[in-house]
């Protein structure tokens, strides 16, 4: 006994061995002879860490967490390119969520890291998939009898709901009636009420732009709220039918004379002030123009002719790039979705402008304008549809992103439609090497969950939205239903029950579904039949998800009974709030200043210092004719001041008289 | 490697992906006797580790893609976690080797063993547990930092 310890005493003086047997070698010993090791090394292989390939190292970072392996980066250059290895996180990403195609998919995050992307997707789903959803809905007035608009606009850009997450507050037209609202709990915050005027309009966070005989545009800017006049622009001749209205508020900012921009059926494009003066005018020769798009922070405005599709550069006038377009796009000055009879013709366009998306019976066309002297377009028959009834981009991060080649994702872009036997494909249309358009999956609603008692009519799925993990998809008997984008795979449903007096009183309502377009957030908002829910899907476990303000847990009282419950949902919501405010500067910070970011309840309460406030005086500034001279501007917007003054008293007034009518 | 060769049944080498389809792609009638499938790649004492998984296994029904959220969240399974108490060199090849011959639960519970060896544990242990010469200079290192600050803001 004592002859076997001495010999394993003896022997750790000799080789050092670590607690899993391994030898750990003397590193003296091996300079020595090198060329004896890698002889060794050939006839019996010494496995270590360093000899598994990238993809294998990445499965084995994949269990941990995100800020330990970027950490991992610095143990040595063979980790750190594992991980910075951005097909090896795709394959695992693929394999985790069964999707077919292994890259090109569109990113989630902002981040600059494969690695941090992946992290993010894999939470984000989990988010959509295994998590509390939170449900909070309202009817919201439309009384009025107004009538449906005549068409919906099709883009981003004319849309008839907008939603804005981060500042809580979304603006829909429907029936005649403008409705602004939290977004939280359905408050109103001011209603508008137009009846008929418009079948053609731009709506945007500041203005309203509508016209309703094709001689006359309105423009009402909603900032300052229910007493302004409405300017009218006086659009001339009979002929010119006007066909598409643009505003584009970055050229306020940018100091360009003019705003908004309409274009009519004999290729005129005229540029006027908010007072209603023309300041330029621009033919597109030989066709009619259809439709208009202008993006954020850009010099740039789309057009949609009946033949061709270009770009106008509103800083030099003069059209920079052209592609022709073998499709009559639309016959009517508007287009119309999901019209059973007509043709279905609709269009979208990226955030960015990049790429614009046309679709028509069963083709889909891609424009691709990251290079203005070689547009690229591609063409996608869809051989078993007669029809695509509705189509949609991804919603995107929509602020201050522009396409940069070298950002991870470029080449990734969903675009799904509706097809006529009611499936809905998904398509990949920026994919890596920009030659297809690429198919990604395709999902097929079971009939099982269609409750249709109340549809009438073959409107099954009548809207959706997406981004790059999900698709949700609106169904006619107002259940939302949730899809892996990435393989189709049903994920979660959030229901919507209107009531059947609603169904009865409003018969068809333009609906329409907005994603949060921050994609790490699963929220959303659904608009149905005068009903407007808001979904937001967080991790069970809070410590993981963002504390969030927990909105009409009508069915949740005797929580709030618990004076320790409210307590710590008090202190969540401040937290929250401070965060939402650091949000909405990194915004604000990233885009410069939006003029129509101000809650209108907020600007009630702080009226006294509105003049103080940077961003009350540059929107002051605005309103007037004289932008350049500083000094009048400045002097002026102290009377104007005092006006804003009694409009936002008013306004407050009304809120107050709502507030009591509950 | 050696020319070794390991009889198992059918049912324990389909364990294996990549066998499987061999054998279905090789013998679509179905399995004639004594078939003979090459491994080069594999280790004659790793595959004794890998068959001696198999044959635990082979009635183990593993949950398909479907459920892959499910199954990789989930700890390693106890039997595994003792039959992976090996040292790091054997632990590396029943890693390749599971790759290499497509069995996926065996692949996932051995990255999650060395998952959890790396587990909150600093890079300067790393390169200890793992016998990893640090080969980047200083300044390297420190713009790796700086980089990932800068990442985690985000």
């Amino acid at each position: 006994m004592t002859g076997e310890a001495a010999a394993h005493v003896g022997a750790e003086f000799q080789v050092e061995v670590d607690t899993l047997g391994n030898i750990i070698s003397d590193s003296s010993d091996g300079n020595d002879d090198d060329a004896r090791v890698k002889d060794i090394d050939l006839v019996e292989p010494r496995h270590s860490i360093k000899d598994l390939p990238p993809e294998l190292l990445v499965q084995i970072f994949s269990q941990l967490e995100v800020n330990q392996v970027l950490q991992l980066r610095t143990v040595c250059k063979q980790w750190n390119g594992a991980i910075m290895n951005r097909e090896c996180w795709e394959m695992i990403f693929a394999k985790k969520f069964g999707t077919r195609n292994g890259n090109g998919y569109p990113l989630v995050s902002n981040s600059g890291t494969y690695a941090i992307e992946y992290f993010k997707r894999v939470e984000t789903m989990k988010k959509w998939r295994n998590s509390n959803l939170k449900n909070a809905s309202y009817t919201i007035d439309i009384s009025s009898s107004g009538r449906t608009p005549m068409a919906t606009s099709d883009t981003k850009f004319a849309d008839q709901v907008l939603a804005d997450f981060v500042d809580n507050k979304y603006l829909v037209l429907m029936n005649g009636v403008l409705n602004k609202c939290r977004l939280s709990d359905g408050r109103h915050l001011y209603t508008l009420k137009y009846g008929d005027y418009y079948q053609i309009f731009c709506l945007t966070w500041r203005y309203f732009v509508f016209t309703s005989d094709n001689q006359l545009v309105y423009v009402r800017d909603l900032k300052l709220g229910l007493r302004n006049p409405v300017h009218v622009i006086k659009h001339g001749q009979l002929e010119l039918l006007i066909s598409c209205i643009a505003v584009n508020e970055d050229i306020i900012s940018s100091k360009k004379p003019w705003v908004i921009v309409v274009g009519t059926d004999n290729g005129s494009l005229s540029f006027w002030t908010l007072e209603g003066i023309k300041s330029h005018q621009y033919f597109v020769s030989g066709c009619k123009i259809r439709k208009l798009a202008s993006t954020k922070n850009s010099q740039y405005i789309y057009i949609v002719t009946n033949i061709s599709v270009c770009v106008y550069d509103v800083l030099n006038h003069s059209i920079v790039s052209e592609v022709d377009i073998d499709i009559d796009f639309g016959t009517t000055p508007t287009m119309t979705l999901l019209n059973e009879e007509g043709s279905c013709t609709g269009f979208d366009i990226d955030w960015d402008g990049r790429n614009v998306v046309l679709w028509e019976d069963g083709y889909i066309r891609v424009v691709d304008f990251l290079d203005f002297s070689h547009p690229r377009i591609r063409l996608r028959d869809i051989k078993r549809a007669r029809k695509i009834l509705l189509g949609k981009l991804q919603a995107h991060v929509p602020k201050g992103r522009m396409y940069d080649k070298t950002r991870l994702g470029g080449d990734g872009l969903f675009y799904a439609n509706v097809l006529d036997d009611l499936t809905v494909v998904l398509w990949n249309v920026r994919d890596s090497k920009h030659t297809h358009i690429e198919w990604q999956c395709e999902i097929k609603p079971s009939p099982k969950m269609w409750n249709l008692q109340h549809s009438t009519s073959s409107r099954l799925i009548f809207g959706l939205d997406l981004n790059s993990l999900v698709v949700v998809l609106g169904m006619g008997d107002g259940n939302t239903l949730v899809y892996s984008a990435l393989s189709g795979r049903y994920l979660s449903q959030s229901t919507l029950t209107p009531s059947k007096r609603s169904y009865e009183r409003i018969p068809d309502v333009f609906p329409d579904i907005k994603l949060n377009p921050v994609q790490t957030e699963a929220e959303g908002i659904v608009m149905f039949r005068g009903h407007v829910e808001r979904f937001t899907y967080e991790l069970s476990k809070r410590q993981s998800g963002r504390p969030k303000k927990s909105t009409n847990n009508i069915n949740n009282n005797n929580y709030y009974k618990n004076p320790l419950n409210v307590k710590s949902e008090l202190k969540e919501f401040k937290q929250y709030q401070t965060e939402r405010s650091l949000d909405s500067e990194r915004i604000h910070e990233f885009n410069g200043d939006f003029l129509d970011g101000e809650n209108e309840i907020s600007l009630a309460l702080a009226i006294k210092e509105s003049t103080e406030d940077h961003e009350m005086e540059l929107a002051l500034k605005e309103s007037l004719k004289e932008q350049s001279e500083l000094e009048l501007a400045l002097k002026e917007s102290m009377g104007a001041g005092k006006e804003n003054e009694q409009v936002d008293e008013e306004l407050w007034r009304v809120l107050q008289l709502s507030l009591t009518d509950q | 490697m050696n020319g070794e060769r390991f009889p198992v049944e059918p049912k324990v080498a389909e364990k294996s992906v990549l066998i499987k389809n061999m054998i279905r792609d090789l013998n679509p009638d179905g399995l004639q006797e004594d078939f003979e499938i090459p491994t080069p790649n594999v280790r004659a004492n790793v595959m004794n580790k890998v068959l001696e998984w198999c044959t635990h296994h082979k009635d183990t029904a593993f949950s398909e893609d479907d459920d892959d959220d499910a199954r990789r969240a989930s700890p390693v399974d106890e039997w595994d976690k003792n039959f992976l108490k090996v040292d790091q060199e054997m632990l590396y090849e029943i890693i390749t080797a599971a790759n290499y011959l497509n069995i996926r639960p065996l692949l996932d519970s051995g990255c999650k063993v060395v998952a959890e060896m790396i587990r909150n544990k600093s890079p300067v242990e790393l390169r200890r547990v793992f016998n990893i010469v640090n080969d980047f200079t200083p300044e390297e290192e420190l713009a790796l930092k700086k980089e990932n600050e800068w990442a985690e803001d985000r």
